[in-house]
């Protein structure tokens, strides 16, 4: 009786087992069936939404691609949002317009506008950096508090999209985001220079006030964006500067600006910045704005620097040389011989040789 | 529109979205376009078949775009490749070392592709 209870028992546990193995196998099956078949889902879309956008950008669209980018659900939006904030700080033009209303038609740019006071630093530079795709100057008034935001990084993202969106009012405020507060680092120069860059000419005012601030890092930044942006009304002060500001830094920013937008009377000048007594880095700078402003005055100069002791000066000096065409070359060939003096000068038409066409030949 | 069909282009970014979307519309405008992601591999592609031109980044891992540049030009094999450099180096003195370089045409980022567009068009028709 005993026996054959045991047998029946074993008989329903082994039914039971095997029916739940065959369970578990169908369950793992399907699932991986559905898993397979959400992956080919999100790879296709992820193709289309790709597809779709490149159409968009490449300005080849008719229509039916951005209006079928502003219909996808909620999933996709996510894929495209993505690809199209990639791309649009590297496009202009229509295409990147209608991109930006696609990604405004997804409520991006809202939830950004609503970040900029998030407490979170990371998130606030996020939202700043994302409204600056916009290039939409209406964005203006809500990105510049954050010019005096008590996070470096969000500063430093606020500098950066009221570039991008061409504030010029905001011209002081980023020049004041130099400076350290509180403890607090300032934005560095180089950023707050190709923000200023980005704003064209119309901030001579703010850039002459800043070439005579005390700030010695306001002076170089002002004379850096003069020089980019041809700003020739402000050459009176970058002759001042160079001339006789207490930062070597300053100077040799103002030698390059000079290099550039500097006229006939500034070879005098930039030739005596290129004494022996004078800072390597500035006489540097000065030999290379003297190739920059091409004035034969200069080439006396250049010519007795090609055998100085600061083998990278000698250098500049005889790219400088090259410049000016084929009296610089004859100047070049003249003491290229020389194994003493001659070693830049042989190497500048070296390079300028295997570069293609020489310059004095043209 | 005049049949491009033939003309083989090689764009060379390491940036997978800029190099599709150039790609892209060159293709659409009917140009043969080869694709690679670094300098090493643009260098590679020319030498094994020459485009008629290349459309090149600046700043890439490895060879740069200038670096590129230089080697073709050095090389006279390559004389007939046409070279745009597509960079988001705006200054002055970038520029100058582009075309100082030997580039044909300089085009900053941010770009118009159908500007880019024009000035392949036109680059290929001086050459």
């Amino acid at each position: 009786m005993n026996s054959t209870l045991s047998r029946h028992l074993l008989f329903v546990a082994i039914v039971v087992v095997t029916a739940a193995c065959v369970l578990m196998i169908s369950i793992t099956g399907v699932a991986r069936v559905l898993r397979t078949r959400s992956t080919r889902h999100d790879a296709d879309a992820r193709d289309a939404v790709h597809h779709a956008v490149l159409v968009v950008a490449a300005g080849e669209d008719d229509g039916s691609a951005a209006s079928w980018l502003g219909s996808l659900a909620r999933r996709d939006r996510d894929a495209a949002g993505a690809m199209i904030v990639g791309l649009l700080p590297k496009l202009q033009g229509e295409p990147a317009e209608v991109l930006v209303e696609i990604v405004r038609g997804y409520g991006s740019l809202d939830r950004a506008a609503g970040d900029l006071t998030s407490r979170s630093a990371v998130t606030r530079a996020r939202a700043a950096w994302t409204l600056g795709l916009t290039r939409d100057h209406n964005d203006v008034e809500k990105v510049r508090p954050l010019l005096s935001d008590r996070s470096s990084e969000v500063r430093l993202a606020a500098v950066e999209t009221l570039g991008r969106l061409r504030d010029v009012d905001a011209a002081g405020p980023i020049l004041d985001t130099l400076s350290p507060s509180g403890g607090r680092a300032g934005v560095p120069a180089v950023t707050v220079a190709e923000a200023l860059m980005r704003l064209g000419g119309g901030i001579v005012d703010e850039l002459r006030v800043a070439l005579a601030d005390d700030d010695p890092a306001r002076r170089d930044v002002a004379a850096r964006v003069a020089g980019h942006q041809q700003l020739i009304a402000l050459t009176p002060h970058l002759r001042q500067l160079l001339a006789d500001d207490p930062s070597d830094v300053v100077r040799v920013s103002a030698a390059e600006a000079l290099g550039r937008i500097g006229g006939i009377d500034d070879a005098a000048a930039l030739a005596a910045t290129c004494a022996e007594t004078e800072p390597s880095p500035l006489r540097r700078a000065a030999a290379a704005a003297l190739g920059e402003l091409g004035h034969p005055a200069a080439l006396p100069t250049l010519a007795a620097l090609l055998g100085d002791r600061d083998r990278r000066l000698a250098e500049i000096s005889a790219s400088s040389l090259l410049e000016f065409g084929v009296e610089g070359r004859n100047v070049l060939d003249g003491v290229a011989a020389d194994a003493e003096h001659g070693r830049a000068a042989a190497f500048a038409l070296e390079l300028d040789r295997l570069r293609g066409e020489p310059r004095g030949a043209r | 529109m005049t049949d491009r069909s033939n003309i083989p282009v090689l764009v060379a970014d390491d940036d997978a979205d800029i190099r599709e979307l150039v790609a892209f519309k060159l293709e659409q405008a009917g140009y043969a376009v080869t694709k690679v992601a670094d300098g090493s591999a643009a260098l590679d592609a020319i030498r094994a078949h020459p485009p008629r031109l290349a459309v090149l980044d600046v700043m890439m891992p490895g060879l740069s775009g200038i670096d590129v540049l230089r080697q073709v030009r050095a090389d006279g094999a390559f004389d007939g490749v046409r070279v745009i450099l597509l960079t988001a180096r705006s200054r002055d003195h970038d520029v100058d070392a582009g075309f100082a370089s030997g580039a044909d045409d300089y085009v900053v980022k941010p770009f118009s592709p159908r500007e880019l567009l024009h000035r392949v068009t036109i680059v290929l028709q001086r050459s």
